[in-house]
């Protein structure tokens, strides 16, 4: 948000002080400024509340403790995994392996849901075994991949790709199969080739289904951390909430699912600020 | 049929039926695309041919795994042929076991569709419609979807006792982010040039709503149909994790324990295929419910 007009200096021989004209972009910025802030405030007014109540129940006694720890609690033993800095660790090392396995389940996923979204053929052969393979938990496959590929990264890697696969391929698959058959029929008249189809039509249509994917795909591949990191692991911060869940360390339980949420969130917001600048074109309903 | 349709089918338009009919019935002297036998013949032989191309990689796969074991390339414990599935499979059922488990879970994955789907998609229409409670609930909602299940599962069991409840809450916990981000997105995907139309035919909110957000949003709410119901009855092995005597999922675990890889397979069999016909049903009725959408079919 540079605007290299807001830097209006005064004409030579002007004071300071005297009033400019309102420069246009300096408004717009400014304005900007204050929708973001009270896009925040609105926003984190719900959790805000939460947790005031939360902790308010907590001192006055009406949950248990073990049942449910008060933030407070949470946060002291958050703090003492950052200060030690086995978080830093951790979190590392789990922001390594989620991005492994999304780069390689969603790239297959964006492939194949191409290939099925353009061609028929393909999805009449494909798509009903990608289905079933959709349909097999988790937690099914993840022993069964160790099984296979040993207790090393390769197999939380793969653990992950199988995630982040389906949600990509789902949405590509939609996207492309959403185009209306309207736009086809001009881009025929206006005689474009193949690759401008590709280009010019399928893909700018089906960019907001791609990217919800995409934002799927991240969310999956982070919350399959947990799986992946439950049977042999020694790192990572779905080891930390295994390891809490087993020693019934309650606080830690939750200072691992804060940590999940808090990265989770950035990540997420991080795509739609992405998708708000490449849709910006749309002109579609908003409420 | 509508208008737009008839305007845009490529053989001669049919004469005006009381009702839509699955089956295009060809008026006289119109070009048929299906097979001369009838068009209802043509129609069930067109969909057993794309069941029969669509089965062609599976049933390789697997005729290629019990050439594999049967030749000893694969180890019997890592990966029991089918054929040991199958056997598995029939002495399970003869048992009479399996249809209880079976029956139980699809009730737990089916109350947590319908707990979690129903607020889904309430919760999703809300926060389309009206911008106010997209800035006051997304930002939540994000935030507990970034929750991973299995963290959880043993913080409902805690809150909720071991009963049905818990699992039930943690299936539905599952089953409401889907549908409701594809609600979300399918209200806002609704082009504006629409609601000028419906301006200019002077349309009440309530029709905006019925005539045209809704059928408008529809394939992505049906996508969110289908992907919640595949989180639903993945959920069930999380759910039926903790506490569970009962249920597929509880079926896998304990075979796992025991080492009965053949039952884990014969349980993960049951998961594809019962997740598959469940989804099939929902493209089914989506085909039904959709057929005027006029888009790319590759």
């Amino acid at each position: 948000m540079n605007n290299a007009n807001e830097l209006a200096l005064p004409a030579a021989g002007q004071s300071p002080s005297v009033s400019q004209p309102p420069n246009p972009a300096a408004v717009r910025s400014k304005r900007r400024r204050a929708s973001l802030l009270r896009a925040i405030t609105l926003g984190s007014a719900l959790p805000v509340l939460v947790l005031a109540l939360w902790q308010l129940a907590g001192n006055l006694g009406w949950i248990d403790a073990f049942f449910l720890p008060t933030p407070a609690a949470i946060f002291e033993s958050l703090w003492n995994l950052i200060a030690s800095g086995k978080m830093a660790t951790h979190l590392g090392i789990s922001i390594g392996r989620a991005a492994a396995g999304f780069a390689l389940g969603g790239s297959l996923g964006l492939i194949l849901g191409l290939l099925t979204g353009f061609s028929r053929k393909s999805e009449i052969f494909l798509d009903p075994t990608v289905q079933m393979l959709r349909m097999i938990p988790h937690l099914a496959i993840a022993p069964l991949i160790i099984l296979w590929f040993g207790f090393g990264e390769t197999s939380k890697v793969l653990i992950i790709a199988k995630g982040a696969f389906f949600p990509l391929y789902v949405n590509t698959f939609l996207g492309i199969r959403s185009v209306d058959k309207k736009l086809f029929e001009v881009s025929r008249v206006l005689q474009y080739n193949r690759v401008q189809q590709i280009i010019k039509l399928i893909i700018p249509s089906s960019l907001p289904n791609l990217l919800m994917g995409l934002r799927l795909s991240l969310a999956v591949s982070w919350l399959g951390l947990v799986v992946a990191e439950l049977i042999g692991s020694q790192s990572g911060v779905g080891f930390l909430i295994n390891l809490a869940k087993q020693s019934s360390l309650t606080e830690q339980i939750f200072v691992g699912v804060l940590v999940f949420a808090v990265v989770g969130m950035m990540v997420d917001l991080f795509v739609r600020s992405l998708e708000r600048r490449l849709l910006k074109w749309r002109d579609s309903y908003k409420g | 049929m509508s208008d737009h349709a008839r305007l845009y089918r490529h053989d001669p338009p049919a004469p005006v039926h009381g009702s839509e009919s699955l089956v295009p019935e060809p008026a006289a002297g119109q070009r048929q695309r299906v097979s001369p036998g009838g068009a209802g013949a043509g129609i069930w032989r067109k969909s057993l041919g794309t069941f029969a191309a669509g089965a062609v990689l599976p049933v390789s796969l697997l005729v290629l795994w019990q050439v594999l074991g049967d030749l000893g390339y694969i180890s019997e414990l890592l990966f029991p042929t089918p054929l040991r599935i199958a056997e598995a499979f029939a002495h399970l059922a003869g048992s009479g076991d399996l249809g209880g488990h079976v029956r139980i879970s699809l009730v737990r994955a089916a109350a947590g569709f319908a707990l979690g789907g129903a607020l889904g998609l309430a919760f999703g229409i809300l926060v389309g419609v009206f911008r106010i409670s997209e800035r006051v609930l997304d930002p939540s909602i994000q935030m507990v979807r970034m929750i991973p299940h299995l963290a959880v599962a043993p913080l409902f069991v805690l809150w909720f006792g071991i009963g049905e409840s818990s699992k039930i809450l943690l299936i539905a916990k599952g089953a409401f982010f889907p549908l409701y981000i594809q609600t979300y997105l399918g209200i806002r995907g609704v082009d504006n040039k629409w609601f000028e139309v419906t301006r200019v035919l002077g349309f009440t909110r309530i029709q905006q709503i019925f005539r045209l957000v809704i059928p408008s949003s529809l394939p992505h709410i049906f996508l969110g149909i289908r992907l919640s119901l595949g989180l639903a009855w993945l959920g069930l092995v999380v759910a039926e994790i903790m506490g569970s005597t009962s249920g597929i999922g509880y079926l896998m675990t304990d075979a796992r324990q025991f080492s009965k890889t053949a039952t884990v397979f014969v349980c993960i069999v049951l998961f594809a295929v019962i997740g598959k016909a469940a989804d099939a049903a929902v493209r089914l009725m989506e085909r039904r419910l959709l057929k005027w959408n006029d888009s790319y079919e590759g």
